[in-house]
This record gives structure tokens, sequence and C-alpha cells, in this order.
């Protein structure tokens, strides 16, 4: 028993790193409300991808610590997007800006590559 | 001996959900309430056809889209950056043309330590099958042809010359065969933020 537990642990292990790997780090997300013309923003880390998503009309955004914008992508008809600077980590805040007054609920996210750091 | 195994078995899988937990099951972490992982499903299913569309070359970069079927069956359309950033938004083929004839958007970056204006702005899109034509309104009221392909994608980027002369997109117009406008929307780049001066890319007058 002693023996099958000890090959349980291994293959747990062995399971538990795989995926960990390769699995990119959550850097920050939320899912909250916004109403007119609001900007929300999360915070700067280390990010490689970012997930936006409003129903409505919006602007997704990163930017740069020195307050410039890496990326700006104006959603005419609101929906889903992402944004992924190849493998490569950047110092960058997501932020969306809803491009309406309607009362929605919003998505943001942003990720590190990998199993790499978020600071 | 086959019986050790099975046990072994079974607490290697229930060590392992107990390890992974969050990992396994949620690769981004999520699970706050919002759309359920759908970054991770934003890829070409297995099978899918990824074609190439709107190749190109502005100030010497070059630009394209892909599109593909994603994982959940939804049409995809990404962008693809000079430097290897991709953008990408995918819709259902019910949620489509659903709002507009156009299914589009806009995009512009800065360059580092300059707040004060756009290095590169480009649109980009699918337009209905009732769309024949595609007009680029931009905000000093000249206008530009956008070419549709034969899936009627569309992707037009701004010069650095014309972003120089502060010459911003403004108005995406789509005609019909007909040449009656069939929609009409205005393309904002939006506020750049509480650190700098906005952008407004709408003529201070109507255009004519």
């Amino acid at each position: 028993m002693a023996k099958a537990l000890l090959v349980a642990i291994g293959a747990a292990v062995a399971l538990a790193v795989a995926p960990t790997a390769s699995a990119d780090t959550l850097c920050a997300a939320t899912t909250a409300f916004t109403q007119n013309h609001e900007f929300h923003f999360l915070t700067f880390t280390w990010t490689y991808k970012s997930y936006w998503f409003l129903g409505t009309p919006y602007d997704a955004y990163r930017y740069r610590a020195d307050g410039t914008i890496a990326y700006q992508k104006t959603k005419l008809s609101g929906g889903e997007w992402t944004y992924t600077n190849g493998t490569t980590n950047a110092w960058r805040e997501t932020a969306i800006y809803e491009n309406d007054n309607a009362l929605a609920q919003y998505t943001m996210r942003q990720w590190a590559y990998g199993g790499t750091s978020c600071t | 001996m086959n019986r050790r195994l099975v046990v072994a078995g079974l607490l290697a899988t229930v060590a392992a959900a107990l390890v992974t937990g969050a990992f396994v099951l949620d690769p981004a972490g999520g699970g706050d309430g919002g759309p359920a992982e759908r970054d991770a499903r934003m890829v070409p299913a297995p099978g899918s056809n990824v074609k190439a569309h709107g190749r190109v070359v502005v100030d010497g970069a070059t630009w394209y889209l892909t599109s593909f079927e994603d994982l959940d069956g939804n049409y995809c359309l990404a962008e693809h950056y000079p430097g290897g950033g991709v953008g990408t938004g995918c819709a259902s083929p019910k949620e489509l043309f659903a709002r507009s004839a156009l299914w589009a958007g806009a995009g512009s970056t800065q360059d580092p330590g300059e707040t004060g204006r756009w290095a590169k702005a480009w649109v980009s899109g699918r337009a209905a099958p009732v769309v024949e034509r595609l007009e680029l309104t931009l905000s000093d009221c000249s206008r530009i042809p956008v070419r549709l392909d034969a899936d009627r994608v569309f992707l037009h980027v701004m010069s650095a010359e014309q972003l120089r002369r502060s010459t911003l997109p403004a108005r995406l117009t789509a005609f019909g065969a007909d040449g009656t406008k069939v929609e009409s929307l205005a393309v904002d780049l939006g506020p750049s933020g509480p650190w700098s001066t906005p952008f407004p890319s709408e003529p201070q007058k109507p255009c004519r």
C-alpha cells in the first residue's frame, strides 16, 4: 500500500508539473459594471496577453509606464478582443473605456507568458 | 498487483486534481464571472481553414489579417502587426452582423514618450454580403476607398505621413450594389487616458 501511495504521489507531481509549466500566469482580472464613458484599469504587471469583453462599443488599451498607449483597439460593436505581443512580457497596464452610456458588464484579464512572474 | 495499480491510479488522479486544481480546470485562473475562459478558445479549431487577408506594406512594415473558425465555432479575425503583435476578435455567425452591416474596428498606437500623437492608426473588419463598396472618411474630410477582398474582409493602415498631418480615421461608410448607403459608423480612436490630451477624430464641421 505504501508503494502504491508513492506511485500515486509521483504520478500526481508529474501531472501537476506538466500543465503549470506551460500555463500562462494570470496577473490581474476583473469583471464589473461600467457606465457613461468610464475608464477602468488593471494594474501594471509584466504582461504579454490581455483580454477584454464588453457588449457595448468600447476602446481596449494597453498603457506603458510613461502613460503612452502601446496599443489601442476600438470595438465599434463591442464583443471580445485579445491582444498578445508574441511570447514577450512587457510592463503594461490593461484598461477599458466604454464608448457608450449604457450600464454594461465588462471583463478584463492580463497574463504573463508561461509560468513567468507578473512582477 | 492489478488492484494496487488501480488504487495508485485513483490516488494519482485525486492528488493531481488537488495539486493542480485551478491550473488544470481553469488555465487562465479566471472564475471571476466573465466569459468562461474564452481567451483560450479564440484559436483555430482543428481543421479550420486559416486564411490570410489584406496584406499591406506601410512605411516598410507588413500588416495582414487571418480569418479562422475558433474552438467554439465562432468566426474570428486576427490582426497581425509588424513586430509580432496579434489582436484577435471573434463573433458567432449569428452575432457577426446582428448590429451593423460592418463588423469593424479601429486601432492605434503611440511611440514611447510621445503622448501627443498617434504613431500608427488602422481600420479593419468584415462587411456583410449587402455591402459592395467601403469608404473611409478622414478627419480632414478627405475620402479613401477601402478595398474589400472576396470575403469582404478589409484592412487599411494610415501612414506616418498621414498621421503627421493630424489626419485620423473619422467614419466608415458602406454602400450597397445600387450605390445606396447601408451603414455609416463614426470611428473615434477614443481618449488617450487620464495622462494626456484626447484625440478627437471627428471633423469639427460635418463633411459634405
